[in-house]
């Protein structure tokens, strides 16, 4: 193994480490944010170095992790979209970097991984024409009709606009069942700012009261 | 709950095997952009778009999917395996990130410098002959704001993603499978052009109205909110110009659709209106002004703003396309005599 590799895994570790724990960075060391800022500036080559040195495993594990959705697995192309996503980054005087808030602490990683998606995305769909599978998910048998289905969603639906279920536990009702997100992954949504307890919670609610309803007819 | 309960059985199960079967993920023209909707996750969407795009990912099967994917890829930390890539990557070479480094930091813009004050003196006598012959001016021509705003236009036309017209504009068919903008890697390379002569220019003259005219433009293009922030700038710089009132227009527009905000909708209107009392028989604000009319004002005002624009032009293929509405809005109308306004077209 040589020096540089040695180097790398090291890196690796070390930006993991940062990301579990988002909120702490290593003594003596700028914040993520702070990095991100300081690049903003295109001209500051060595706030630039740290970004990539900070960021990169990051990012290449994101890249792969997009591109195997499309059924792509090559290192080759993993490099070339990697660097496709700093050159998002730096793009139109590094607008990316400008627009970015820091509405938490650590919110920077889940940007930083959303930019490189896109970027994975967008590659695939203008580039290769192709989408990631979006099929309906395997048959259930006990599937009923498709209107009988339908109307009972129009039932649910008129039952969870009434008060006291807010526009945000509906949205949590429906991405639970109907889009098929779980507990965790609707948690991940930082916009609806719950933990995963919190979203259970709803969930458990909420399947109380359509229950409750029904059986009530 | 006595409809749904007719069928029997616990509704919670019912519904969740329904949406294990019947679930049918189709992109339609209402859904937001998808970059947009990954952005819900690390909480970078505004509060009132983040409620609109979470209740539109909840009901549509496309865009729920594309979340529920973005949350399975972004929430999960690295795997072992990897990790182990990220450290063979290429950038995982300290020298090829100097590389990158260094391209990154050189891409600088020009010398705000005047051409001929960069040239050395030893190049004058040669500069001038291409001068004389017109080549020395071709540079200069190619980052114009002129020639700019012609490559704009050029994107607009081959990959139309909106129903407004912009300024200097062909028609193009509009092709509703780009959603509400071009995303990055879809621009075509007139935008991509287009967008590199803007940062030059900006960074040489970050006040120009022009310039952030055609910034604006350019972001309206590729469906960025911030096309409106842009153009109001350029619009408080140059409050006469009508052609920064079209744009301005059109990004209201195309954030009100975005959004279905109604607010927005109005703004449209008014920034058009505007923008027809500097200039009443602009084909592009007329057809522009008749679009949002549509959406706020009753079908006679709306109908009245199609009849306008069809005298000025009633042969183009814009023309065609007024002809639609003005069937569409007579034929709403005759139906529909208790609604007050008149749904959107649909093409």
């Amino acid at each position: 193994m040589t020096s540089g590799q040695a180097g790398s895994e090291e890196e690796v570790r070390l930006t993991l480490e940062v990301v579990e724990r988002p909120c702490e960075s290593p003594a003596g060391e700028e914040s993520p944010e702070d990095v991100l800022r300081q690049c903003a500036n295109l001209r500051h080559a060595q706030a630039w170095e740290r970004f990539l040195r900070r960021f990169n495993p990051l990012i290449v594990a994101t890249v792969t992790r997009v591109m195997r959705r499309y059924g792509f697995d090559r290192a080759g192309l993993s490099d070339d979209l990697v660097q496709e996503v700093y050159l998002k980054f730096s793009a139109h005087r590094a607008k990316v970097l400008r627009e970015f808030k820091p509405r938490y602490p650590g919110a920077v990683f889940g940007y930083v991984k959303v930019i490189a998606a896109n970027v994975v995305h967008d590659h695939f769909k203008s580039k290769v024409g192709k989408h990631p599978d979006h099929s309906p998910l395997p048959d259930n048998l006990a599937a009923r009709d498709e209107t009988e289905w339908r109307i009972l969603i129009h039932e649910i639906d008129s039952l969870l606009k009434k008060p006291p279920v807010s526009a945000r536990d509906r949205q949590i009702f429906w991405l639970y069942f109907r889009q098929g997100l779980s507990a965790k992954e609707i948690a991940s949504i930082s916009s609806l700012d719950l933990t995963i307890k919190g979203v259970e919670s709803v969930i458990v609610r909420l399947n109380q009261l359509v229950r409750k309803a029904f059986q009530g007819g | 709950m006595k409809t749904g309960d007719r069928f029997g059985g616990d509704p919670i199960d019912r519904l969740r095997a329904g949406a294990m079967a019947h679930r049918r993920p189709q992109k339609t023209r209402g859904c937001p952009d998808e970059d947009r909707l990954r952005l819900l996750l690390p909480g970078q969407i505004e509060p009132a778009e983040a409620e609109k795009l979470l209740t539109h990912a909840a009901e549509c099967d496309w865009c729920g999917a594309v979340l529920r994917e973005a949350a399975q890829d972004l929430s999960e930390p690295p795997a072992r395996e990897e990790e182990e890539l990220a450290g063979k990557a290429r950038l995982a070479d300290p020298v090829r990130r100097q590389e990158l480094v260094e391209r990154i930091v050189r891409a600088k813009p020009p010398d705000p410098k005047p051409w001929f004050l960069r040239w050395p003196a030893w190049g004058f006598a040669t500069a001038a002959l291409v001068a004389a012959l017109g080549g020395a001016s071709y540079e200069h021509w190619v980052r114009s704001p002129a020639r700019t705003g012609a490559l704009l236009a050029a994107a607009y036309t081959k990959h139309r993603s909106m129903e407004m017209r912009l300024p200097g504009t062909a028609w193009g068919q509009e092709r509703i499978q780009m959603g509400t903008g071009m995303s990055s890697s879809h621009e075509p390379p007139e935008l991509l052009d287009a967008t590199s002569n803007i940062s030059r220019g900006l960074e040489a003259h970050p006040d120009d109205a022009r310039w952030l005219q055609l910034e604006g433009r350019a972001d309206l293009l590729e469906g960025k909110d911030s096309a409106i922030e842009e153009l109001e700038r350029a619009r408080s710089l140059r409050p006469a110009d009508a052609t920064i009132l079209v744009d301005l227009g059109a990004a209201y527009y195309q954030k009100a659709v975005k959004e279905d905000d109604p607010v927005s909708y109005s703004l449209a209107y008014q920034r058009l209106s505007e923008g027809l009392r500097l200039k009443p028989n602009d084909p592009t604000l007329l057809f522009d002004q008749a679009l949002a009319a549509e959406h706020i004002q009753t079908p006679s005002v709306a109908q009245a703003a199609w009849d306008a624009y069809l005298k000025v032009d009633s042969t183009s293929n814009f023309a065609a396309e007024a002809h639609a509405h003005l069937d569409n809005i007579k034929k709403n109308w005759s139906n529909s005599v208790l609604t007050p306004t008149i749904q959107p077209p649909t093409r």
